[in-house]
């Protein structure tokens, strides 16, 4: 790729739009994909078509016509594309010249063809033989004296039938070691939710957004992560409904929209507003802002108002009294100094909540990656339930999730912490013991690594050493294991950061024909509403070595448990539909499920909430009380450097561009904010630039401000002037990942809290006049 | 795919019945809407029909899809069109 401009300039435009088929044409090109017909070729989510692979927002007719989506697009061309990253690549370049390279540079390579393994002597991958694989993993899986020493990584990507058979697999080899995806992302929303709601998952559906008269979307930016989120908001806005955004970064996406699908919009360079209402809350203020929509709420009720729904809050709630105290105890002040939001504009948000029939809440990671983000969804949770916008037409949580099939895998028992009810279910089909203590979750398993406890590692998908927080205790922990091998369809960051002995397993990706031994096979998913459907492949395989992800579960099972385990491994995957049988005997909610997924659109799985049947231990949804949070690792850090200088600390949230997909880096321009060209820019107020002294444009270094003595630090970022509160920061992932300490988490849920991280900048030399600084191509902080 | 199914031989018959514009190929798109396929269905059928290996079983080669200029278009291929010698119009 020729090395592009980089440069700052406004964006003016709206979501979608002509520039969203500008940046689709140039991420086919840069596949070497033609731009006409493409759209046969890359068309997801048809009828009998296969699942876009890109995130999890539901579609609104599963078996209708081509929807756009830019990022959809991306991701589709990214793996159909017609590079191929085969032996020869590993001829050309040792393991330690491929690791200097950029994480772009990695995927750009194209599709892994053979099994590689990795070769000490000569730092080099080479082709290994599948079955020689599989037997060098069962080797040192059964070479370990305890099973816990195994960790096993999901990506969000995995098919149903492949994470079955994966959790299957590992549980009977002997652990609950399951670090997923989930953990990183949305782990806070189950941990809130259950106690709450009795259920882990959104209650809405998409019928529900066309029906409601408010959505208020918090810590989330669909512009950029689930663009046919778009497609809803602009639909709702149309037809009346309110639209309040929370988001301490001014997003294009929740701004306004231009659907590339309507002519009129196009033609006229039209767009359609998106937020009713914007509040530019601080980092982190979430929780306050809601306690004080609350707060108004109840005080209008007191005043004489009926807002609550007290029928509702009677016959299906508790906790209501200790909220209300809580709520009636609360100091305006605080709301408004820890929110960041000023009390007319929380009265503003609490009176147009109250003026809606209905109401939807939507969040994404702005929410789950904090500290606190438990008791900030049980927050967003009391709000609902206070006018008893749960389990009715319009109306619920929505916990917009990332991965196409993240929750899918939670779902087929991906999860550390498995509940008896499946381990007992699993016994009894399937006659052996699974371990009933907890496994490890993706901190706890870095942890495991670093510490030598963790000594082979196996990843279905994913590229965990550039998703992970403290970048580099997390390549510590991966050089210090025996093995490490990665199922993937490119290469990545996480192949060349390996143990002493090191796999990569190529896999087909999903829009690729896949052949067992009973005929052409799909795989099922679930999406972010929990509708569960059919993903067919239609591409010819990127090679004839491909293996399916399930193939590749059940020829390592049989490899490595294969003398003691009585389930027939190659047997199921000749068929994935007896795979399917095998989900139906386990869980309840899968019944008859051959012939419902058969069905175009697929079915729904139950949601109890929705029905306003509260699996909760009180049989009753919970109202919870939370204080707001005026002890975290920011309020510490501030604390620390108060009257000593002129240094200041700042908050930082890791965020994506908009050529960004969870790590994969599809181009360097962030469209919507401005940035062409560069990654490493960090977004600041221009009067926080003015008052540190430097200047729109300048370099500096990141430091975290952290407690336990260890260095953290990204060097080289220019500050971009942004509309975002004073004292936050915004900079993107995986390059800040090296800032999060892996010891801030999420409470009661191990998330990492890279959305709130304690820093200060440090200026950094500018580059020498006229020399060409190449922000793009520099992985990870200098010094890595 | 050992022998033609009932799409297959209309997409064969599609390609041989087609002016000779295109460099002997149909444009992708255009072969879909006059077939009246899906695209996931149409382009499910040519990969089974070209020469991609799927599940070990090397294709038949009786198509081609190539990218030509700016655009894809479907070819028939010397063993697509002496399949279709043999098969009952």
């Amino acid at each position: 790729m020729a090395a592009q401009e980089q440069k700052i300039e406004f964006y003016n435009g709206p979501a979608g739009g002509w520039g969203a088929l500008r940046s689709v044409t140039r991420a086919l090109l840069a596949q070497d994909i033609p731009v006409k017909g493409a759209k046969t070729l890359l068309s997801a989510n048809q009828p009998d078509g296969f699942d876009c692979p890109g995130c999890a927002w539901p579609d609104r007719n599963h078996a209708s016509t081509f929807e756009f989506c830019e990022n959809g697009v991306k991701a589709v061309a990214a793996e159909a594309t017609a590079r191929r990253a085969g032996p020869e690549l590993f001829v050309q370049h040792t393991v330690a010249e491929l690791a200097a390279r950029s994480d772009f540079w990695l995927e750009d390579q194209g599709r892994l063809t053979h099994p590689m393994v990795y070769d000490a002597a000569s730092d080099r991958y080479r082709p290994i033989e599948w079955d020689d694989a599989f037997a060098l993993i069962a080797r040192h899986l059964n070479a370990l004296p305890d099973p816990n020493q195994a960790i096993f990584y999901t990506s969000g990507r995995a098919s149903n039938e492949a994470a079955f058979l994966y959790q299957l697999f590992v549980r009977e080899y002997g652990t609950n070691n399951f670090p997923d995806c989930s953990n990183m992302c949305h782990e806070p929303s189950g941990s809130g939710m259950r106690p709450q709601f009795g259920v882990g998952k959104g209650t809405v559906t998409l019928d529900d957004f066309e029906r409601t008269d408010a959505i208020f979307i918090f810590g989330q930016n669909p512009g950029t992560n689930h663009p046919r989120m778009l497609g809803e908001l602009r639909a709702a806005h149309k037809r009346g409904a309110r639209i309040v955004s929370f988001n301490p970064l001014r997003e294009r996406g929740l701004e306004r929209f231009a659907d590339p699908q309507d002519k009129r919009e196009m033609v006229t360079m039209g767009a359609t507003p998106i937020s009713t209402h914007y509040f530019q809350l601080r980092i982190g203020g979430d929780l306050a802002a809601v306690k004080g929509m609350m707060k108004h709420l109840l005080e209008r009720q007191d005043a004489g108002e009926s807002l609550l729904d007290a029928a509702f809050i009677a016959e299906h709630t508790t906790g209501f009294e200790a909220l209300a105290a809580d709520l009636r105890a609360e100091s305006w002040d605080v709301l408004e100094q820890e929110s960041g939001l000023d009390r007319a504009q929380l009265r503003a948000a609490g009176d147009v909540y109250a003026a809606a029939d209905s109401a939807i809440v939507c969040w994404g990671m702005g929410i789950t990656q904090h500290a606190h983000s438990v008791a900030t969804i049980q927050m967003l949770g009391n709000l609902l339930l206070m006018r008893g916008n749960v389990g009715r037409p319009g109306a619920g949580p929505c916990p917009v999730r990332g991965h196409s099939n993240v929750q899918g895998d939670r779902t087929m028992g991906i999860w550390e912490k498995p509940p008896a009810a499946l381990l007992d279910r699993l016994a009894e089909v399937y006659g052996f013991e699974p371990p009933r203590e907890n496994g490890m979750d993706t901190v706890e398993a870095i942890a495991a690594m670093r510490d030598g406890q963790g000594k082979v590692f196996f990843a279905l998908g994913g590229n965990f050493a550039a998703a992970t927080p403290d970048t580099y205790e997390t390549w510590k922990g991966l050089r210090r294991c025996e093995l490490t091998v990665h199922v993937a369809t490119k290469l990545n960051r996480s192949h060349v950061v390996h143990g002493r002995e090191a796999l990569i397993l190529p896999c087909l990706g999903r829009t690729e024909i896949d052949i067992q031994a009973a005929g052409p096979q799909g795989v099922t998913v679930e999406d972010s509403m929990s509708m569960v459907h059919i993903s067919t492949g239609i591409n010819p395989p990127a090679s004839a070595q491909l293996l399916s992800e399930p193939a590749i579960v059940a020829r390592l099972a049989e490899a490595t448990i294969g003398h003691r385990s009585r389930t027939p491994w190659r047997w199921l995957v000749e068929d994935y539909a007896r795979i399917r049988d095998h989900i139906e005997a386990v869980f309840a909610d899968f019944k008859d499920f051959n012939r419902r997924v058969a069905v175009p659109g697929g079915f729904r799985l139950r949601n109890t909430a929705s029905e306003r049947v509260w699996a909760t231990a009180s049989k009753r949804a919970g109202f919870f009380t939370h204080p707001v949070p005026r002890d975290t690792p920011s309020h510490r850090a501030r604390a620390r450097f108060a009257g000593k200088g002129d240094t200041r600390v700042f908050t930082l949230l890791t965020t994506r561009s908009h050529d960004q997909y969870n790590t994969t880096i599809y181009g360097h321009d962030d469209r919507y904010r401005g940035v062409f060209g560069q990654r490493r820019v960090v977004f600041i107020h221009a009067d926080d630039i003015r008052d540190i002294g430097l200047k729109n444009g300048d370099w500096v270094d990141l430091r975290t401000v952290w407690d336990d003595g260890q260095e953290r630090r990204a060097d080289r970022f220019k500050l971009v002037a942004y509309d975002i509160p004073r004292g936050n920061l915004a900079a993107y992932y995986p390059e800040t990942n090296p800032l999060v300490p892996l010891s801030s988490v999420a409470l009661n849920a191990g998330t990492p809290a890279s959305k709130s991280i304690p820093v200060i900048l440090v200026p950094h030399a500018a580059p020498e006049q006229g020399a060409e600084v190449d922000t793009a191509r520099t992985p990870y902080a200098v010094g890595a | 795919m050992d022998a033609p199914d009932a799409l297959a031989q209309a997409i064969l018959r599609a390609l041989a019945d087609a002016p000779a514009r295109d460099g002997g190929g149909v444009s992708l798109p255009r072969l879909g809407k006059q077939l009246g396929l899906g695209a996931s269905s149409l382009m499910r059928e040519l990969s089974r029909m070209g020469d991609a290996t799927l599940g070990g079983v090397p294709g038949p080669g009786w198509v081609r899809v190539a990218q030509q200029d700016d655009r894809w278009v479907v070819h028939l291929e010397a063993a697509g069109r002496a399949l279709l010698g043999t098969l009952p119009r």
